[in-house]
């Protein structure tokens, strides 16, 4: 490696990679010390050679015979590798190529070039599998794998991941055409959220550490244990029917048998967090992991339901006073490996595994307000928040291949996320004299654990047969334990003096747990037979496929929590000149408790418990029809779902002497699926697609008991009336594969919703109260284009300076309307109170745009950079509906600039730079009212810089 | 986590409430714990057990689908009593036998169990005494009588006991002054009684409420009491006399608590006299809408509001007594039209005639009567006296100040932090004085400056005094209790 050459070059004239450049000199020197032993390169091209037609053949392997060293080609057919020095042969192989030997020399710090032509041996390549050593997670073969698919799929792998500075799922499916999130975690896809998306791992269905949502929140999942992410927007019958929008199937990274070991570090900060000022508290002694060591647990000794806490001493263990500390950079780490074990002449074993840890401290401020129809605020907070995040994971792949024909792949996939709070509201309330101030602390902690088996067979000649199966154990955990509130009123404008606890509404001061476990167990089968096929010089050509197989999944969830209120009137009492807001332990202790200054009073009621189980079997079959072969493809199917699923719940008002309550649907549901995919060409393709599928209540939404989706939140209650949705979905897209990694993609899209559950408001004597009803009727169209192209070529084809610049655009025009029926007496219950009978759907934006500009340069043999602009935008959304007479509450536009800058350093050290929300754009939601309109929440999240090293041991 | 309906059931049989007791050996909390206390250990050899499960299926699966895992046995049944949600196998479902007459013993004494819905009529006897565990439901078409001097008990089980009587339900509670009928908690028998110990009295009624676009509109009350609200005024959801609730107003969240009498949209045929709520955890009378009257009502100790009206209440009210005493008492009255929709209609707008307001004159923001979020309202022969601010009125409603609507008149406010707070012509009135006569309590009257209120509206009774109890005509007196 040419080590002092390069610490010694000169800052190159490109002025935007000046202070970059000489950042990453520094770090390379420091870093070149840490280097192992002297070694070699060997790098070069591999091309094929079919009757003069010289062209460059991506997704060979090349291998030094006798050692585990070796590597892939890219697209151009090139490749590169390290090698400690030696004389070698060359192993190059390819099915349905002769293979080569090529005898070399690897010297220290040289690299061995060698350029190597491939003669085809004349059979077949139609049915080579390439996809299925290759690596997804490339841009460019990603695009392959969509050209090639017969559904609606998109995709965007680990390395536009990377190069658009993606750290989870969430924050990388926002990247692709037709989705964006809601608070950076629950997707919306063409405007329709939650209940209209799925989500799966290695295609089997994912569950959800969320009572509330369906689909998981995607931001639990770190893009470094992400090969890529596939979204299909059009049904087919391979899928559980309950989507419309989108089916988001997250692959894990597979071992492919690459020899690699990888160790990562990094670090950064956010502009409003990172050295300021920091308020916590002394949580757990494992918070760091983002896991609670059980110090927060309810302590043994703490009566059930309705009892006071009694006895000589205080139970509670965990305090209340804030502690303030400096802010830290945020760290991350991670460590990647694989390898491969040959068991036999045909078995291999692929092994791959990676771990990683990411933190942040988050600081946001802002306001939060409730109005009414007089444009006046009921509740207008100033708002701080102080969030310590943490992110795990680990993941282990295992697969193997025995010979060509068979595959078993095993992966267990653990996930890790907590978010450890401190939140502080103050400011007025209608419903006191006195201003408040309350102050929260909050610990969530979201486990899921998913393992599967993963199976394919073929058989035949030809493998005319392929049988796939799998299955999925997983668990999610989402638990709260310990939130702790106190609520203090102060006389208006006196922030600093005579708080006095708030002693009127004492649920208000209190601590909370609550706990979610869900186990998931899923399993597929299926077959893929050519009834029909036809032999061509290129091999074998399907004429008639068809597709059948059966699918099970089974959901248990149980969910609880309990609530301790704290009656602080006595120590009010004690305390007339007003107690310390940041000293509330001085006021609640030990000691005061045994003066009785307050008491303790568990309030969990019978509602505080309920458990779901959904059991879903279904079979499908379907068939693809080479009506023009090679041109006209025509598909078809049905999926049969057999669903049932049930709560078991108590109301508020419920005794426990009475048996619980049982809300239950079961369904049956044929859902057919047509298409046809015409290749107009090698590189256009035109695809249509029209499906029927369903939307089913929630759990919680199908069981008439009161619920708040948080504290202090709006209250819900279910519907036992409620029915599966039916949505009729229509597509029609245009495709073309210009070049390699090139694309430009058109489509339209119309969706009929049917009866579509809604979320409603009702009349209620206090707060909010929503319901949902299946109700009227919904309509969804769109637009979408995407173009993937590469600009080098503006600039004169033999420019090796711009022949790596790329744009990205994706954009969404959408409109949707939303007609709901009101007042609707179906049940002698509340009246609707919505304010508007049609509106856009919640969440749905009527643009969404995404762009990136990418610049790649080449500095040498040893420097590769990339610097890549990332730009999101989406238009002004519904975040809820309005009731009573106010308006529907709009979600503004928020624009995401992120630079992402990525230098390879030889072929063992990778740098990169994040800045990410460069803008620090003001998230802010509006709300109309008959008397104008009102900001009803307002903050800004800071612009993040972040810098990464990763370091290739193998 | 503590399985409640199994100790329940295990209660009942013995005849004893013991699920606080039993619950402790297994804290409710320990789901909460569990999850993080056991990943570690049970749940990793779980899984190990779950791949040998799945890799065992690569052999036996072909096109079935998955079936084989091992299943925990218990009761799958959610109807049973000790359905267990985490089993797979059927196994042992226990079901509760129905009694018809189901009932607990407390101090040797039997109490009959009362829950959930009243389909039919029924009569609650004086001999007996009676246990409310979570809601009693007096449905539609029924009627729950109530024999003088019948004590009715809410139970300390976790649930939230209250009685509601639902729209078009009818409750025919009389009692004397010398046997009135005592609504209280358990705990006065087992304990210590508190505020907020149980839920209190609801009443749904079908007169008019104003939280609807529409003029016929329903709303959901408070804890899931039940559906309120409708388009007769005239509506008659039964008789209540001489009845005393204690200890209710139980909070069961954010702006989410009953009161000891929460009055529902309820019709002008309804009778109530003689009412007490006494040291409730929320208000002592709340009216949500409606136009029902209230004569001879006392709100002692009740720690929010002690009467508190909003969306749209127009009824009547007579001889009204506020008796506060500690710090956490909030206003003696709080009168909203809607804090959503100031305009909404119909439009708070009560007659009151003969109330004192008696604060605890302990520094607490509180006011003697706060009128605010656009409620219109005649107010005459009011004393009002030791709270922060005496009669506050909020600025949306000086409209209704200026032109006449809302007014409190022939009042006497003294001894207050401020007696008067944006009252505007109300305070400059010259019917109204700062000053009054000396109380006992809330026992004292004042001739100086009154009307008598039945010039205006034959329902109230003919007077000459300021104030609500007479000291030499105590109709307070044996039925009610005091600080």
């Amino acid at each position: 490696m040419d080590r002092p050459d390069l610490c010694n070059a000169k800052a190159p004239k490109l002025s935007a990679f000046a202070m970059y450049r000489t950042l990453l000199v520094v770090l390379v020197c420091t870093f070149s010390l840490l280097a192992t032993a002297q070694r070699g390169i060997v790098a070069g091209t591999i091309s094929s050679n079919e009757n003069g037609k010289i062209e460059p053949m991506p997704f060979v392997n090349v291998a030094l015979k006798g050692t585990n060293t070796g590597a892939t080609t890219d697209l151009d057919g090139k490749f590169s590798f390290i090698a400690d020095p030696g004389n070698y042969v060359l192993l190059v192989s390819f099915v349905g190529y002769e293979g080569v030997e090529e005898p070399l020399t690897v010297t220290t710090d040289k690299t061995t070039l060698l350029d190597l032509q491939l003669k085809g041996q004349g059979i077949d390549l139609g049915e080579v599998e390439v996809v299925h050593t290759v690596n997804r997670e490339r841009e460019a073969v990603l695009l392959m794998e969509r050209k090639e698919s017969t559904d609606l799929v998109q995709n965007i792998g680990a390395q536009e991941l990377k190069k658009k500075g993606a750290n989870d799922v969430a924050e990388g499916v926002q990247k692709m055409v037709g989705l964006s999130t809601v608070g950076g975690r629950y997707i919306v896809v063409r405007g329709l959220g939650d209940r209209y998306n799925a989500a799966y791992l290695n295609g089997l269905p994912l569950p959800s550490p969320d009572p509330d949502a369906k689909v998981a929140p995607l931001d639990i999942f770190p893009t470094s244990v992400v090969g890529s992410i596939n979204v299909t927007k059009g049904f087919t019958p391979e899928f559980y029917g309950d989507f419309s929008g989108g089916a988001v199937d997250i692959r894990t990274k597979r071992a492919t048998g690459e020899n690699v070991l990888q160790v990562s570090v990094g670090g950064g900060m956010n502009s409003r967090t990172t050295f300021k000022n920091f308020t916590s508290y002394n949580g757990g002694g494992q918070d760091f992991w983002g896991r609670e060591d059980g110090s927060r647990a309810i302590p043994a000794g703490v009566l059930g339901q309705g009892a006071t806490i009694d006895g000589e001493r205080l139970k509670f263990n965990t305090n209340f006073n804030p502690v303030v500390r400096t802010a830290s950079p945020d760290l991350n780490f991670g460590l990647y490996g694989g390898t491969s074990f040959t068991l036999g002449t045909n078995t291999k074993l692929n092994f791959l595994a990676t771990a990683n840890y990411r933190n942040e401290n988050r600081y946001r401020k802002g306001t939060v307000k409730v109005i009414n129809t007089e444009n006046i605020a009921l509740i207008d907070y100033d708002q701080e928040s102080w969030q310590f995040n943490t992110q795990s994971s680990a993941l282990a792949a295992l697969s193997l291949d025995l010979g060509t024909s068979h595959t078993i792949g095993f992966t267990s996939t653990w996930v890790n996320t907590s978010s450890d709070e401190v939140r502080q509201s103050y400011g007025e309330h209608f419903d006191y004299q006195d201003d408040v101030f309350a102050r929260r602390f909050t610990f969530r902690q979201n486990t899921m654990w998913i393992n599967q088996v993963v199976g394919e067979h073929r058989f035949g000649r030809r493998d005319r047969l392929k049988i796939d199966w799998a299955g999925s154990m997983s668990t999610a955990d989402a638990n709260e334990p310990d939130r702790r509130q106190l609520v203090y009123l102060y006389p208006p404008g006196s922030a600093n003096e005579n708080h006095q606890f708030n002693a009127i509404d004492r649920l208000e001061n209190q601590r909370w747990y609550s706990a979610l476990n869900e186990e998931e167990t899923s399993a597929r089968a299926g077959i893929t037979y050519r009834i029909l096929e036809k032999e061509t010089e290129d091999g074998v050509q399907p004429i008639l496929l068809v597709r059948t197989g059966v699918q099970t999944k089974r959901k248990k969830r149980i969910f609880g929590y309990d609530v301790f209120s704290y009656d602080l009137g006595g120590v009010n009492a004690n305390n007339p000149s007003g107690v310390d807001v940041d000293r509330p332990d001085t006021y609640i202790n030990d000691n005061t408790y045994q003066q009785s200054q307050f008491s303790i009073q568990n309030v969990t009621g019978p509602e505080a418990d309920h458990n779901i189980k959904q059991e879903i079997d279904a079979a499908y079959v379907s068939a693809e029809f080479d009506v023009v072969p090679s041109k006209v493809k025509l598909m078809g199917g049905v999926r049969m779902e057999d669903a049932k699923q049930f709560i078991v719940y108590r109301k508020q008002s419920d005794s426990y002497l009475s048996p619980r309550r049982v809300a239950r649907i079961n369904s049956t549901d044929f859902l057919p699926f047509a298409g046809v995919k015409m290749d107009l060409n090698e590189k256009n393709v035109l695809r249509a697609n029209a499906s029927k599928t369903i939307s089913r209540p929630g759990f919680r939404e199908m069981a008439p008991f009161e619920y708040t989706e948080y504290f202090a939140g709006v209250k819900n209650v279910g519907n036992p009336n409620l029915q599966n949705g039916q949505i009729y979905n229509a597509d029609l897209r245009f495709e073309q594969f210009p070049n390699v990694g090139e694309l430009f993609a058109v489509g339209v899209f119309g969706k009929q919703l049917i009866d579509p559950i809604e979320k409603i408001a009702l009349a209620t004597a206090s707060g909010q109260l929503q319901s949902f009803r299946n109700t009227g009727t919904a309509q969804v169209v769109g637009i979408e284009l995407e173009l993937v192209k590469n600009l080098g070529g503006l600039f004169g084809k033999d420019s090796t300076v711009w022949n790596d610049l790329s744009v990205g655009v994706n954009t969404t025009f959408l409109h949707s309307e939303l007609t709901i029926d009101r007042p609707i007496a179906e049940y002698d219950g509340p009246t609707t109170v919505l304010t508007n009978a049609t509106r856009p759907l919640q969440g749905a934006s009527p643009y969404l745009v995404n762009a990136d500009l990418s610049y790649g340069l080449k500095l040498g043999d040893h420097l590769k950079g990339t610097l890549t602009l990332a730009y999101n935008i989406f238009g002004r959304r519904i975040f809820s509906a309005g009731a009573n007479g106010l308006g529907d509450q709009y979600e503004l536009p928020v624009g995401m600039l992120n630079v992402i800058a990525r230098t390879e350093i030889g072929d063992r050290w990778q740098v990169n730079l994040n800045l990410r929300n460069v803008l620090d754009t003001r998230s802010r939601i509006e709300q109309e009212t008959p008397n104008g309109s009102t900001l009803i929440n307002d903050y800004r999240s800071g612009t993040n810089v972040s810098i990464g090293l990763t370091y290739s041991i193998l | 986590m503590c399985d409640r309906s199994l100790n329940t059931a295990v209660a009942i049989v013995n005849g004893i409430i013991k699920f606080v007791e039993r619950c402790d050996k297994t804290p409710s909390g320990s789901l909460r714990q569990k999850p993080e206390t056991t990943l570690g250990s049970m749940k990793l050899l779980r899984h190990i057990n779950t791949n040998l499960a799945l890799v065992t299926l690569i052999v036996a699966i072909g096109a079935a689908p998955l079936t084989s895992c091992k299943k925990k046995e218990g009761c799958t049944d959610p109807t049973a009593m000790n359905y267990d949600p985490d089993a797979d196998k059927d196994c042992c479902c226990e079901h509760l036998t129905p009694e018809s007459e189901p009932t607990q013993t407390f101090n040797g004494e039997t109490y009959y169990v009362l829950s959930g819905s009243v389909g039919s009529s029924r009569t609650l006897v004086q001999s007996r005494k009676y246990l409310i565990s979570g809601g009693l439901f007096v449905a539609s078409g029924a009627t729950l009588t109530i024999e003088q001097g019948t004590r009715i008990y809410a139970a300390d089980d976790g649930t939230t006991p209250f009685l509601s009587v639902q729209r078009g339900g009818r409750i025919n509670a009389v009692g004397t002054a010398n046997a009135p009928i005592v609504f209280t908690t358990i705990k006065t028998v087992t304990g210590v009684p508190g505020r907020g110990d149980w839920g209190g009295i609801v009443i749904n009624g079908k007169a008019r409420i104003n939280t609807c676009p529409s003029n016929d509109c329903s709303a959901e009350g408070e804890g899931g009491t039940g559906t309120y609200g409708g388009s007769n005024d005239y509506d008659d959801s039964g008789t209540m006399k001489y009845v005393r609730v204690e200890y209710a107003g139980k909070i069961l969240g954010t702006d989410n608590e009953l009161n000891g009498f929460s009055l529902n949209g309820v019709g002008s045929g309804t009778v109530l006299e003689h009412l007490q709520a006494y040291k409730g955890s929320d208000d002592g009378f709340e009216f949500f809408g409606g136009t029902v009257n209230l004569k001879w009502a006392v709100s002692t100790g009740n720690s929010d509001d002690s009467f508190d009206w909003t969306h749209g209440w127009r009824g009547k009210g007579q001889f009204w007594v506020v008796h506060q005493d500690v710090a956490t008492c909030d206003n003696g009255f709080e009168g909203d039209n809607w804090e959503t929709d100031y305009n909404a209609t119909p439009v708070s707008s009560p007659m009151i005639s003969n109330f004192i307001l008696v604060g605890a004159d302990d520094g607490s923001a509180n006011s003697g009567a706060r009128l605010r979020h656009g409620t219109k309202g005649k107010l005459w022969n009011g004393l009002v006296t030791g709270f922060s601010k005496g009669i506050r009125v909020g600025t949306e409603c000086d409209a209704f100040v200026a032109d006449g609507t809302l007014f409190v008149k022939n009042s006497g406010v003294f001894g207050n932090g401020a007696d008067w707070d944006n009252a505007g012509s109300i305070g400059s009135d010259p019917t109204n004085t700062t000053s009054g006569p000396s109380l006992s309590g809330y026992l004292g009257t004042d001739t100086n400056g009154a009307v008598d209120p039945s010039i205006v509206d034959p329902w109230f009774s003919s007077v000459n005094y300021k104030g609500a109890v007479d000291p030499t005509n105590d109709w307070t007196a044996n039925w009610s209790v005091r600080l």
